[in-house]
C-alpha cells in the first residue's frame, strides 16, 4: 500500500474542480435521462455547480496551502484569483447562452456539459504545479472550445470557425508540447518547483536546450492568447462561432493561457536578467508591440462588429503582455478581470442585437437603433468605452495598473507605445456608438427580446465595469497583500 | 535486455523482406503489356457503370470515436492490473473513480442512442 | 557502430521515410498508410529506449484506433487523387522553407551542444513502474484524463450524431 500521507491528497484543494465536474456529470445524466424536449434545467445545474465552486474557492482564500497531489496542484493566490475570473466568465457565459440555446433550439445539455468541462480545464490550468497538469488542463479546455465553436452544426460559419480553431490550436499545442519535452530534457523534471530549482542551482543538462524549450513554449502560448504574429486564426474563429461562445472564448481560455504563461515564465523561470529571462522578455516585448499595432490598425477597417471585437481582443492581449514582461502576476490578473467583464458585456449585447443565428453582425445593421433600444445601446456604449480605456471604467483602471507596473519595471518605451495605441483604439470603439446614435435607419427595427438571464448577465457585467472602474482600491490592496505572500513573488521581490 | 527483442526484429525484417521481394520479383519478371481493357476494374464481364465509392455513413465515424475512447480507457487499466496488489484498496478506489467516470460516459452514450445502428 | 546505433538508424529511417511519404503521396489513403508505417517505426524506437508499454500502446491506440479513424474520415470525405486543387498561396513556400530551415538549424545546434548524461541505469519504463507512478505520483493528471476523455465523448457525440428528424 503506498504511503497515502506522502501524496498529500488534499480534497479541500481540489473541491472547486470537483464541484464543476459534478455539475458537468449531473447535466450529462439529466440530458441522457430526461424525457423529450428542451433541457431547461441544464443551465441552472451549471450555475449551481459554479456557485458551489466559487464558495469552495472562497473557503480556500487566505489559507496557507501546501502543494497537494504530489506537487501537481498549487493552491497559491494566483490559482485562487484566477479561479474567480474563470468561474465568473463561465457563469456569465452560461447566462448569455441560455437565450441563444432557447431561441435556436440547440441541445442545451451537451452545450452546458462542454462548458462545465471547459471550466474544469481552466481551473486545472490555473492551479497547475507541473507541466503535465498544465498540458492536460489546456487540452481539456481547448478541445471543449473547438466543439463549442462549431456548435451550430447547420451553420457554415460555425463549421469554418471550429475547423480553423481546431487545426491551428492543435498545431500550437504541438509547439507547446515540444517545448515542454525539451524543458524536461534540460531540467530532468516536469514539476515547476523542480524546474525552478534546477535552473537556480544550474543543474541543467544543457542551458541551450532550456532556451529552445522555453522559446517553443512561448510560441505555443502566444498562439493560444492570439497575439501577433500568431493571431491569424482569431478574427475568423471569433466571427464564425456563436456569439455567447465567442464571449466565453475571448475571456476564459485567454485568461487561462495567461495564467499558464505566468506560471511558467514569471513564477518558474528566473527574472534575474540572465540569458533566458532577457531572451523571453525581449520576445514578449516584440510580440506585445506587434499585437497592439496589428490589433488596433486592423480593427479600424472592420465592418463586422464581431471581427472588430476580435481584433480588439488581439490588441488587449498585447496590453496584458505588458504585465508578463514586467514579471508581475497581480496586474495581469486584474487586467484580465477587467477585460473579461467588459468583453463579456460587449459580446453579450452583440449576441442580443445580432438576432437569432447571428444574422445581423454588421455595424451598419445597428444604424440608428440608439434611441429605439436605448438600454442595449447604452450598455454597448459603456462596454466599448471601457474597452477603449475611458476613465471611470474598468478598462481604464486595468490599463493604469498594468502600465504602472510595466513602467516601474523599466520598460518605458513599451508603455508609451501601449498608451499611444490605446488612444488610437478609441476611434474604432466609438464608431459603433456613432453609428447607433447618430445615423438614420432605413429599415424597420424591432427591439430584440432580452431574456431575464441575459438581463442579469448584462447587469453583472455593467456592475463589474463600474465597480472596477470607480472603486478598484479594495481589490487592488487585497491583490497586493496576496502578492507578497506568493513564494515565487517573494523571491522575485527580494532580488529587486 | 534489448537482445530479447531480436527474434521480433528478425521476424519484422523477414516479413518485410518477403513482402517486398514478392512484389519486386513480380515487377521485374512479369511481362508488361497494359491495355485499357486490362487496366479497367473487373465487373463480371461488363463495363463498370459507376464509381465503387458510395456515400460513407457517419455512423462508422461515431463508432470509431467511441472505440478510441474506450480503447484508451483499457490502455489505462493495463498498468493498474499489474500492480494492483501493491497498491491495495487505495489503488482500487482510484481506478474505481476513473472507471466510474467513464461508465457515466458509457451510460450517456447508450441513452443518447449513439449505439443504435439503425 | 554499435548494434544500438544501427537499430536507431534503421527505425529512425523508417519514421522519417514514412513521414516524408505522408507529405508526398497524391492519394490520401496512401498517406494514411505511410503514417501507420511511421507509427510502427516510432513504436520500435520506444522499445529500444526501454519504454515497452509505450511502444505497444502506440501500436494499439495510434496505429490501431486513430489511423482507423483517419481512414474512415478520408473515405467519408471521398477524396480522390484529382481533387487536390492548385494552391493559390504558392509563394508562401518561399517563406516557409527558409524559416523551417532556420528552426531545424536551431534545434540541431542545440542538440549537438547538449551534454548527454548517461542514463541512470534503471530498469526503464516497465508496465509496473508506469502503473505505480500513474496511481501515486501522477494521480491528479490521471483523473483529469478521465474528465478529458468524458468531454471528448460528449463533444464527438454532438458533432457526429445523425439528425433524427
Amino acid at each position: 500500500m503506498p504511503n497515502v500521507q506522502e501524496l498529500n491528497l488534499n480534497y479541500n484543494a481540489i473541491l472547486p474542480e470537483l464541484c464543476v465536474i459534478g455539475a458537468g456529470l449531473a447535466i450529462m445524466m439529466y440530458d441522457a435521462f430526461a424525457p423529450k424536449g428542451p433541457r431547461r434545467l441544464a443551465g441552472w445545474i451549471a450555475l449551481a455547480g459554479l456557485a458551489g465552486a466559487t464558495y469552495s474557492v472562497w473557503r480556500l482564500w487566505g489559507l496557507e496551502t501546501a502543494p497537494s497531489f504530489n506537487g501537481m496542484l498549487l493552491t497559491d493566490p494566483l490559482r485562487l484569483t484566477f479561479s474567480i475570473v474563470f468561474l465568473l466568465v463561465a457563469a456569465v457565459s452560461v447566462m448569455f447562452s441560455m437565450q441563444m440555446l432557447d431561441d435556436e433550439r440547440l441541445p442545451a445539455g451537451e452545450y452546458f456539459t462542454l462548458l462545465m468541462f471547459g471550466t474544469v480545464g481552466m481551473l486545472l490550468m490555473g492551479g497547475a504545479g507541473d507541466l503535465a497538469m498544465l498540458f492536460l488542463g489546456l487540452e481539456t479546455l481547448s478541445i471543449t472550445t473547438y466543439v463549442l465553436a462549431g456548435f451550430r452544426r447547420g451553420d457554415l460559419r460555425s463549421n469554418e470557425s471550429a475547423l480553423k480553431y481546431f487545426i491551428l490550436g492543435s498545431f500550437s499545442t504541438g509547439f507547446l508540447l515540444y517545448g515542454m519535452a525539451l524543458t524536461y530534457g534540460a531540467t530532468k523534471t516536469t514539476n515547476l518547483a523542480g524546474i525552478q530549482e534546477a535552473i537556480a542551482t544550474g543543474a541543467l543538462t544543457s542551458p541551450g536546450l532550456l532556451t529552445v524549450g522555453a522559446a517553443l513554449m512561448l510560441v505555443g502560448f502566444c498562439f493560444k492568447i492570439a497575439t501577433a504574429p500568431f493571431h491569424f486564426w482569431a478574427p475568423d474563429v471569433y466571427q464564425g462561432a456563436p456569439t455567447p461562445v465567442t464571449a466565453f472564448m475571448a475571456a476564459g481560455p485567454k485568461a487561462a493561457a495567461f495564467a499558464a504563461m505566468l506560471r511558467i515564465f514569471v513564477m518558474t523561470f528566473p527574472a534575474d536578467g540572465g540569458d533566458l529571462s532577457r531572451a523571453t522578455t525581449g520576445v514578449l516585448v516584440i510580440v506585445a508591440i506587434m499585437s497592439m499595432i496589428v490589433g488596433n490598425v486592423a480593427a479600424i477597417r472592420q465592418t463586422d462588429i464581431k471581427r472588430m471585437l476580435a481584433y480588439s481582443s488581439i490588441a488587449h492581449a498585447g496590453y496584458a503582455l505588458l504585465g508578463v514582461v514586467a514579471g508581475d502576476w497581480t496586474s495581469v490578473m486584474f487586467y484580465l478581470l477587467t477585460y473579461a467583464v467588459m468583453n463579456l458585456g460587449a459580446f453579450g449585447v452583440v449576441s442580443l442585437l445580432a438576432r437569432v443565428g447571428d444574422e445581423k453582425t454588421d455595424i451598419e445593421d445597428f444604424a440608428g437603433i440608439g434611441f429605439k433600444s436605448f438600454g442595449l445601446a447604452m450598455l454597448l456604449t459603456v462596454f466599448l468605452l471601457s474597452l477603449g480605456g475611458i476613465p471611470l471604467t474598468a478598462g481604464f483602471m486595468g490599463k493604469l495598473v498594468i502600465f504602472k507596473q510595466c513602467w516601474q519595471a523599466g520598460h518605458t518605451t513599451l508603455v508609451i507605445v501601449a498608451a499611444l495605441n490605446s488612444a488610437v483604439s478609441l476611434y474604432y470603439y466609438l464608431r459603433p456608438v456613432v453609428v447607433m446614435f447618430f445615423r438614420e435607419r432605413e429599415e424597420e427595427f424591432v427591439p430584440p427580446r432580452v431574456s431575464t438571464m441575459a438581463e442579469v448577465a448584462l447587469t453583472l457585467a455593467l456592475f463589474g465595469v463600474i465597480y472596477l472602474g470607480v472603486f478598484p482600491g479594495r481589490l487592488l490592496s487585497e491583490l497586493d497583500r496576496l502578492a507578497k505572500r506568493t513564494p515565487a513573488a517573494a523571491q522575485l521581490n527580494s532580488q529587486r | 535486455m534489448l537482445a530479447e527483442y531480436l527474434p521480433t526484429l528478425l521476424f519484422l525484417i523477414v516479413a518485410t523482406g518477403i513482402g517486398i521481394a514478392l512484389i519486386l520479383i513480380g515487377n521485374f519478371l512479369g511481362p508488361k503489356r497494359p491495355s485499357p481493357e486490362k487496366l479497367s476494374p473487373y465487373e463480371c464481364g461488363f463495363n463498370a457503370f459507376e464509381d465503387a465509392r458510395m456515400q460513407f455513413d457517419v455512423r462508422y465515424y461515431l463508432i470509431a470515436i467511441l472505440f478510441i475512447v474506450f480503447d484508451l480507457e483499457i490502455a489505462f487499466v493495463y498498468p493498474w492490473a499489474l500492480v494492483f496488489r501493491e497498491l491495495g484498496v487505495f489503488g482500487l478506489i482510484e481506478m474505481g473513480v476513473f472507471l466510474a467516470l467513464l461508465f457515466i460516459g458509457f451510460i450517456y452514450v447508450w441513452k443518447k442512442g449513439a449505439l443504435e445502428w439503425e | 557502430m554499435t548494434f544500438e546505433q544501427i537499430l536507431f538508424i534503421l527505425f529512425a529511417g523508417i519514421v522519417v521515410g514514412g513521414a516524408a511519404s505522408v507529405l508526398l503521396q497524391r492519394n490520401p489513403l496512401y498517406s494514411a498508410f505511410s503514417l501507420i508505417t511511421t507509427f510502427v517505426g516510432l513504436a520500435c524506437l520506444y522499445v529500444t529506449l526501454k519504454a515497452q508499454f509505450l511502444g505497444v500502446v502506440q501500436i494499439v491506440v495510434y496505429a490501431g484506433a486513430i489511423m482507423m479513424l483517419f481512414v474512415f474520415v478520408i473515405m467519408l470525405l471521398n477524396i480522390r487523387d484529382e481533387d487536390t486543387a492548385v494552391d493559390p498561396n504558392r509563394f508562401l513556400v518561399y517563406l516557409t522553407i527558409p524559416l523551417g530551415a532556420i528552426l531545424l538549424g536551431a534545434l540541431l545546434y542545440v542538440v549537438t551542444k547538449v551534454n548527454l548524461a548517461q542514463p541512470t541505469g534503471d530498469e526503464g519504463g516497465t508496465v509496473e513502474r508506469i502503473g505505480t507512478n500513474l496511481l501515486t505520483k501522477y494521480l491528479l493528471p490521471f483523473e483529469a484524463t478521465s474528465v478529458l476523455i468524458l468531454m471528448a465523448v460528449v463533444g464527438a457525440l454532438h458533432l457526429a450524431k445523425r439528425e433524427k428528424e
